[in-house]
């Protein structure tokens, strides 16, 4: 990847969302997104996200019923239409004992399927941890205090394809992430990242294409160094850290530093 | 006077289909003034002051995203009666976009069927970690008028078309919760943070289904400079509706 496709690439972000460009140039934007690295990718996914969620609101002052008969001509097609096959359950991030209990119900529950019950399970391990809804997107924080049961972390690190991998922050210190793909999760431990600017928070993602959120970083995880861990790790080829206004974004502000995920 | 505002006025006289000229309460002065009197002047309209979205704007637009994304969840599940409530909740949104893009209605009523059908089918695949419901639908909306208005008609004839159907929403039936009135004066007071010149080339590349270099071509400006516009539109656009968080 050169420096000049990156730049090609992201100064077509918003010709892009706004589908304002030909067939051929679409395709050659898609090339670029396919070559240049991660970080780049994540930067050009985000910028095309926010307009289209954009656009999205802009749409109200548009709005005007269709015709009724269409309403009834659409319910009277879905049956006959066979839905796609869901992709993989979205990241969550659950406390150490959440976490437990979850994998527990599931158990109890046999093979997860998709869909609905996806949701559900979605929706048990959210209520484990603080939800807030910030924009786009749902984050997830908790606080890994004192939990006196272990070991969840330390199952993944000690797993039989366990790897590790270290990212640098810009202003210092470290996080180190330890990850089991047969689980579908990590730890991630900080060691000497210092706090954000008040009216800032750092924020985790899986990379998959587009980021997904994990959560904020704590100030307890900044505090002491306990690992966190963060499930739904899912097909992630990276994971990276961003910097935010207080409450975290739907999609990364500033991105400080990732990591890759081998597969 | 050159002859760039020359063909500036004449194309404008054709698309006095402006933004906030179909809202039934615009907001004073924002209105569509028409051709721009000057070039872009990035700073020509920063002061102006952008007080949305209110926090009770955020907490009833967090609510409705919950709610739609609760639907697709249900959607995603195969639950029809909750397909029902999603179209309820979004159609005028979509059918109006594609209105706009297609400009003819029978056209427009096949292809918001179309859209429908498509999220139907493609909702388990919806990954609420990627963006709102909302976006998800109306970039998926878009993408398909825009291929339509391509398909129809050749570059002539879309230009012919273009603006050639006044049509006027009619709000007070369409936008009837708080929600979609709080929405929508944002939107008007947001779009009014954008120059003319950037409003326009927004609309156009947005709206036409013409690429960005047949807007630049049709307003007779030079291609880096509709890029700019646009992409300074947008940064101002996004970041008064609270989308870019700041």
């Amino acid at each position: 990847m050169s420096e000049a496709t990156r730049q090609r690439l992201l100064d077509a972000a918003e010709v892009y969302a706004l589908h304002a460009v030909s067939a051929a140039e679409e395709a050659d934007i898609e090339r670029d997104r396919a070559a240049v690295d991660d970080t780049a990718r994540v930067q050009f996914n985000i910028l095309v996200g926010e307009i289209q969620e954009t656009l999205a609101l802009v749409s109200v002052l548009d709005a005007a019923e269709p015709p009724a008969q269409l309403r009834d001509r659409v319910l009277q097609e879905i049956p006959r239409i066979t839905q796609d096959v869901a992709e993989p359950a979205p990241a969550t991030v659950t406390t150490l004992r959440g976490h437990r209990d979850r994998r527990a119900k599931q158990e109890r529950r046999g093979r997860n399927g998709p869909g609905a019950s996806r949701w559900r399970t979605t929706m048990l391990a959210a209520a484990a941890a603080v939800v807030v809804a910030v924009g786009g997107g749902v984050v997830a924080t908790q606080v890994l205090g004192n939990d006196p049961a272990p070991t969840q972390a330390e199952q993944i690190v000690a797993a039989p394809d366990a790897r590790e991998t270290t990212a640098e922050f810009p202003g210092g210190g470290t996080a180190n992430i330890s990850y089991s793909r047969e689980s579908g999760s990590l730890v991630v431990t900080l060691d000497g990242v210092s706090a954000p600017a008040a009216g800032q928070d750092y924020q985790m993602w899986f990379v998959d294409g587009t980021p997904r959120s994990v959560g904020l970083v704590t100030t307890e995880q900044l505090a002491d160094g306990d690992g966190t861990v963060i499930d739904g790790m899912g097909a992630a080829t990276n994971f990276a850290f961003s910097l935010e206004p207080a409450g975290g974004s739907p999609q990364p502000t500033e991105v400080l530093t990732m990591v890759t995920l081998d597969a | 006077m050159s002859t760039t505002l020359l063909i500036n006025e004449r194309d404008q006289s054709r698309i006095r289909w402006d933004i906030v000229t179909v809202s039934t309460d615009p907001t004073p002065g924002s209105q569509y003034q028409g051709p721009p009197d000057s070039e872009d002047d990035p700073s020509a309209e920063q002061g102006a002051a952008c007080a949305v979205p209110s926090a009770q704007l955020r907490n009833l637009r967090a609510d409705e995203m919950e709610r739609l994304r609760r639907l697709m969840a249900a959607v995603a599940g195969g639950d029809q009666r909750a397909f029902g409530e999603l179209y309820d909740a979004t159609s005028a949104r979509v059918y109006g976009m594609v209105l706009r893009v297609l400009r003819d209605p029978g056209y427009s009523e096949e292809t918001t069927q179309e859209v429908f059908l498509q999220i139907w089918k493609s909702a388990p695949n919806y990954d609420p970690n990627q963006g709102s419901p909302l976006a998800w639908i109306m970039t998926l909306a878009h993408r398909r008028a825009v291929d339509r208005v391509r398909s129809e008609q050749s570059g002539t004839d879309r230009e012919a078309a273009y603006g050639a159907i006044s049509h006027t929403p009619e709000h007070d039936e369409v936008l009837e919760a708080v929600t979609q009135r709080l929405e929508s004066d944002a939107v008007v007071a947001c779009l009014d943070t954008l120059t003319d010149t950037q409003r326009e080339s927004v609309r156009m590349a947005y709206y036409s289904g013409w690429t960005y270099r047949e807007v630049a071509e049709r307003l007779g400006v030079a291609v880096p400079t509709i890029k700019s516009r646009i992409r300074d539109g947008l940064i101002k656009l996004k970041t008064c509706l609270g989308v870019t968080p700041s």
